[in-house]
């Protein structure tokens, strides 16, 4: 069933309802003393129109926010408040109310009209206020029952207006309909579902508002009920008004007959109810940490406050296990202190197998009596406990336990979701700072090969995915002298590039004063010392050539050998020499050995990491000098950068099924004599 | 990855340690936590056997050197034995045969801590 005009908006409903009661007011005054059937009709509907867009108006206007059943009932309750003090005056002030409205002046006249209107607007905001209490913590909508129950408010109204113009005629069909709307009133009375989700507090205000409430309708009932005033006063105004108060008072007294018995009966669970909402909430909080578990220290914070709440309980604390102990992580409602105290009282020394919650009672201890602890496992291993405690003697019941079970199981996998996370951003962390490595060694590094007339350069960097560290340089000196250096930093990631852009520095500072390769390795050993970690160390091969003569100096610090190609005849040189870093008394100054070559023409000189060599197939079979020596000699006579190109062909070709794990870096020189 | 397999053996005084697989920058923390145990237990004489030993990396070999320095503060030593050639080649292009002591066999090294025990 659909009720007329309920499509309105609230505006326009107000809107009409006003207009209406103008166009009423105004009726009033010109025919107030009218007693023809047609003018009388016309009285009766105008008033039911008014009294409908009221209704419809605070309908709306009641639904528009979230509303409080609380504030509604006291609303209510100075409406018939003030309705009482209306009556109560009126009947008060005048002795005989039939010679007096009818001998009434046009100002008497406007002043029953406009009490009139005030109890029409008390009805029709009354009603409405009852719907909106009906309509509460509803399932299904149960709109319609209320719509029938108006349908029959009217049907009421109109059946007692038909008497009051034809005698008693139809006394038994007004009867009919004022039993049916009765027994509607109650029916729809009995929808209070709401009370059940107040909590304790609410539920006895509302038990003394029902009472408040009960006794105003029921007074309101019984002084205006076949009273002068009403019969006369709102009578006269509309026929029907006297029977809709009725009507709408009656629905108070029964209603709050209703509120006032099941508030009675919820009150006794209403502790439970309590309990069991703010059971509900607390898991709810602590799903939400579950995907929030950023903050180790705040989840950790979150726990103990949340389990004081789920299990009725005092005092909490956390213990998470360390290597070989427990440690206490968290309080709430105790100091660290004395948790640690009370956990190696009540804890047992074979803790690791306990697998259930466990009570404990305890004397007096911080003003605790009861205590008790429940293990929290990840897949069945135990991360800690979690321990409850209570001032009071009895213990946790069965609902107490259950709760902090589930809720032990929760603590769990919100520290695996805390743990997976700091993985995570571990890992991102890994990421950046190899990207940050691989950066700063691309920088130190040098993109372009030294042009001179006499000499050719190329060269392969490849950096692996965890740097490694590796180095090559060139220096183009004065009076046609080149310096080129290889070097591998022990060790990867940010450290290894760190140390290499150190090397950098020292390299390229000693590089014009050194006066032999031989005492550019041991003054640079000499700036290491102190400033490296123990276990790290530095490989390297260099060499000084006068491109104008050939000669060439060569050293060798720990580092691979060098390579010569004269013709298609593979030389390989490893004078002495101990690693940079490892030892920094005289026995590196004399491990160096420095050889002294005269190149010919045209004759290739290879330095290269262990990269090269220590590339392996998916066997994880290195590929070692000979192959390198492959590769060079697939094509002895040709340029630097094919060799280079033929180099790392022949490397990735090896490594095609597995994964880079050292940089791998080569520097080849062809020495031209001018002719 | 490839894996380290430690095993350590005691024959008197010394302490031996039996590696086997790949030692490289992955696998040098175990190799690390063997030494600090090592040395909580006062024990600092060594012999660290290469016979199983495929691979070695560089960050390998800094685990000897950061720990030789405290093995010799307390009168005790790394000695190196069983080492494949390849892996022998490794230690020689760096230079350690100039600080520390290589042996075929293992007898000879232990012979050798005996000998300085005398001393």
């Amino acid at each position: 069933m659909k009720i007329p005009f309920r499509s309105l908006p609230a505006n326009k409903r107000l809107e009409h309802a006003v207009v209406l009661s103008i166009v009423f007011f105004l009726f009033r005054i010109v025919f107030q003393f009218t007693d023809k059937t047609g003018i009388l009709i016309a009285n009766e509907v105008l008033f039911v129109l008014t009294a409908y867009f009221w209704l419809l108006y605070f309908i709306a206007a009641l639904s528009e926010k979230r509303i409080k059943p609380m504030s509604i009932a006291f609303n209510t309750g100075i409406i018939i408040a003030f309705n009482i003090f209306v009556v109560a005056i009126a009947n008060a002030a005048v002795d005989d109310w039939t010679r007096f409205t009818a001998s009434a002046s046009l100002i008497i006249n406007i002043i029953f009209t406009l009490v009139s209107f005030i109890f029409i607007l008390s009805a029709s905001f009354v009603l409405a206020s009852f719907r909106a209490l009906f309509l509460l913590q509803q399932k299904k909508d149960p709109r319609n029952y209320f719509n029938v129950m108006l349908f029959f408010f009217m049907l009421s109204m109109f059946a007692l207006t038909m008497n009051s113009f034809s005698g008693d005629v139809f006394s038994f069909v007004e009867t009919a309909f004022f039993i049916v709307t009765i027994i509607l009133i109650s029916i729809n009375s009995l929808r209070v579902a709401w009370i059940a989700f107040l909590n304790k507090k609410e539920k006895i205000t509302l038990l003394f508002f029902s009472i408040l409430l009960l006794s105003l309708f029921t007074a309101i009932l019984i002084v205006s009920m076949d009273s002068d005033f009403t019969m006369n006063l709102l009578g006269r105004f509309a026929k029907s008004l006297p029977s809709y108060l009725l009507l709408v008072n009656l629905y108070g007294v029964i209603y709050f007959s209703v509120i006032f018995f099941t508030t009675l009966f919820h009150l006794p669970t209403a502790e439970a109810f309590d309990r069991k909402a703010e059971e509900v909430s607390s898991l709810i909080d602590l799903s939400k940490l579950i995907t929030r578990a950023f903050d180790e220290e705040e989840l950790l914070k979150t726990v103990t406050s949340l389990s004081v709440k789920v299990c009725n309980s005092d005092i909490s604390w956390l213990a998470v296990k360390t290597v070989d102990d427990l440690e206490i992580r968290s309080v709430n409602g105790i100091g660290f202190k004395e948790a640690d105290r009370i956990t190696g009282m009540i804890l047992p020394d074979d803790y690791k197998s306990i697998d259930d919650f466990t009570e404990v009672a305890i004397e007096q201890v911080n003003q605790i009596n009861t205590a008790a602890f429940v293990p929290i496992k990840i897949h069945g291993a135990l991360i800690g406990f979690l321990f409850i405690a209570k001032k009071e003697k009895f213990g946790f019941d069965d609902d107490d336990i259950q709760s902090i079970k589930a809720f032990a199981d929760y603590v769990a996998v919100a520290f695996e979701n805390a743990e997976l996370i700091k993985k995570s951003i571990e890992k991102e962390r890994l990421q950046k700072e190899l990207d940050v490595a691989r950066e700063v060694q691309y920088k130190i590094v040098p993109s372009e090969s030294p042009k001179h007339k006499n000499i050719d350069v190329a060269f392969g960097f490849l950096p692996a995915f965890e740097v490694g560290g590796d180095y090559y340089d060139f220096f183009l000196l004065p009076n046609d002298k080149f310096f080129f250096i290889i070097a591998d930093v022990s060790g990867k990631g940010i450290s290894a590039a760190f140390i290499m852009a150190e090397l950098r520095g020292i390299i390229s500072s000693l590089v014009s004063v050194a006066e032999t390769p031989k005492d550019l390795l041991i003054k640079t050993n000499n700036i290491l010392k102190g400033r490296i970690d123990k276990k790290s160390f530095i490989t390297a091969s260099c060499g000084l050539l006068d491109m104008k003569s050939g000669k060439m100096k060569f050293v060798r610090a720990g580092h691979m050998p060098m390579l010569k190609l004269s013709g298609n005849e593979i030389t390989e040189y490893a004078p002495g020499g101990l690693g940079l870093a490892i030892n920094y008394t005289g026995i590196f100054d004399e491990s160096i050995e420095e050889l002294d070559f005269q190149l010919n023409n045209n004759d290739i000189v290879i330095l290269f990491t262990d990269g090269v060599t220590e590339a392996h197939d998916e066997n994880l079979n290195l590929l070692g000098t000979e192959k390198l020596k492959e590769f060079i000699l697939v094509n002895p006579g040709a340029s630097v950068a094919e060799l280079s190109s033929s180099i790392m062909k022949g490397i990735s070709e090896y490594t095609r099924l597995s994964s880079q794990y050292d940089d791998i870096t080569y520097v080849l020189i062809k020495w031209k004599k001018s002719i | 990855m490839a894996e380290l397999t430690i095993q350590t053996r005691e024959e008197g005084k010394v302490n031996i340690i039996d590696l086997s697989g790949y030692l490289d920058a992955h696998t040098a923390p175990q190799l690390e936590n063997v030494f600090n145990k090592f040395i909580e237990e006062g024990k600092f004489n060594i012999v660290v056997s290469f016979t199983e030993l495929q691979y070695i990396s560089s960050a390998g070999l800094g685990v000897f050197m950061a720990y030789v320095e405290t093995m010799r503060e307390n009168n005790g030593d790394i000695k190196f034995t069983n080492l494949s050639e390849s892996v022998y080649n490794i230690f020689d292009l760096l230079g350690f045969p100039m600080l520390y002591e290589f042996f075929k066999d293992e007898k000879e090294a232990l012979a050798k801590f005996n000998e300085q025990g005398k001393n």
